[in-house]
């Protein structure tokens, strides 16, 4: 009669035999600190539209995503579309100097012009991860959190 | 452990990237192990758990307390989890009946890989059990072992009530081995 901590222990084993993370995600784990920006404001996440509608909503109207971040006078409003194995993005922001930075977690920053209704878009993203970075009016760097597409 | 965290903690801080990794290595499995006990297929599993690292990056100035990094890198991962599960429409309300047994939508771990018969019986008849148990059982074998604030964290289930659903778990899964006939008498004894 094996103990349950013996059955647990062994279980334990198994699954580190064949179910360990792959190399591939320990090496992406790893990377992911290149992404850090110390300077940045991280914007806040106010509304995000995967969060909040319902799965079966979701499912029905499988339109854009919507997302909204703010960060002091800073607002940023994002719509997220996958257009055919592409991402494209939208946005609209307020409070910021320059052009927005699109930046995919593989990929390089995506510059996009924000023209002076604060509207920007960026196409042919590829389908991973992204955030947006602005600069406020008083210079300070914002980036919005990491969006899952 | 915390020490250990706290200086890890200021050194990536500061940017260390092998301070990072020992951060990675300490608790890529429990992240991994979450999103598999979240029934994640190998690319969304992935994703999870790459998601739950670049949130620790952006987060790295707020994590306050080092002792609280496992239960938020678990917090962290759930969540991930569950915007992954309701993005492919899998999300069902968390049930507490044990009994209900839904099949696997996971690829299944090849039980053929281990050459040890008795693991082999032993991981298949984990893959029969039901569903909640696999899910807290996979959860309690990421390595080093998690503390069960931090399986608390991972599956929003109260403190409380882990040890005794781990009991749970554990005797259906010595059940299952027990109604295995294609195993030999003996093999189901040492299992059980």
């Amino acid at each position: 009669m094996s103990s349950d901590d013996e059955l647990m222990e062994q279980l334990r084993r198994i699954a580190n035999e064949v179910d360990a993370a792959p190399d591939l995600v320990t090496e992406s784990a790893r990377a992911a600190f290149s992404t850090r920006r110390l300077d940045d404001e991280l914007a806040e996440l106010l509304h995000d539209s995967d969060m909040t509608a319902s799965a079966p909503v979701r499912l029905a109207q499988p339109g854009p995503r919507l997302l909204s971040f703010e960060a002091g006078e800073v607002s940023l409003e994002l719509q997220i579309e996958d257009a055919g194995g592409q991402l494209v993005l939208r946005g609209v922001a307020v409070g910021t100097v320059g052009a927005a930075e699109v930046e995919t977690v593989t990929g390089g920053p995506h510059p996009a012009v924000i023209d002076d209704q604060g509207w920007f878009r960026a196409e042919a993203l590829p389908v991973e991860p992204l955030r947006v970075r602005v600069q406020a009016r008083d210079g300070t760097a914002v980036t919005t959190g990491w969006i899952h597409p | 452990m915390a020490a250990d965290n706290a200086a890890l903690l200021d050194a990536a801080r500061l940017g260390d990237q092998a301070a990072w990794n020992a951060l990675v290595a300490d608790f890529n499995s429990l992240v991994w192990s979450i999103a598999r006990g979240y029934r994640l297929e190998s690319a969304d599993a992935h994703d999870a758990v790459q998601m739950t690292w670049l949130r620790l990056v952006e987060n790295l100035d707020r994590i306050k307390d080092p002792e609280r990094l496992a239960g938020w890198l678990a917090t962290t991962a759930r969540r991930e989890c569950l915007q992954l599960l309701r993005k492919s429409g899998r999300e069902r309300p968390a049930s507490d009946d044990m009994l209900v047994n839904i099949p696997d939508p996971a690829a299944p771990v090849d039980a053929a890989l281990l050459l040890d018969e008795r693991d082999g019986a032993l991981w298949r008849a984990f893959r029969l059990i039901a569903e909640r148990c696999q899910q807290l059982l996979r959860v309690l074998m990421a390595s080093p072992p998690p503390s069960y604030q931090d399986v608390s964290a991972a599956l929003d289930m109260a403190v409380g009530t882990i040890g005794p659903t781990r009991q749970r778990c554990l005797e259906q899964l010595r059940r299952r081995i027990m109604a295995d006939d294609s195993l030999p008498g003996q093999l189901r004894g040492e299992l059980t």
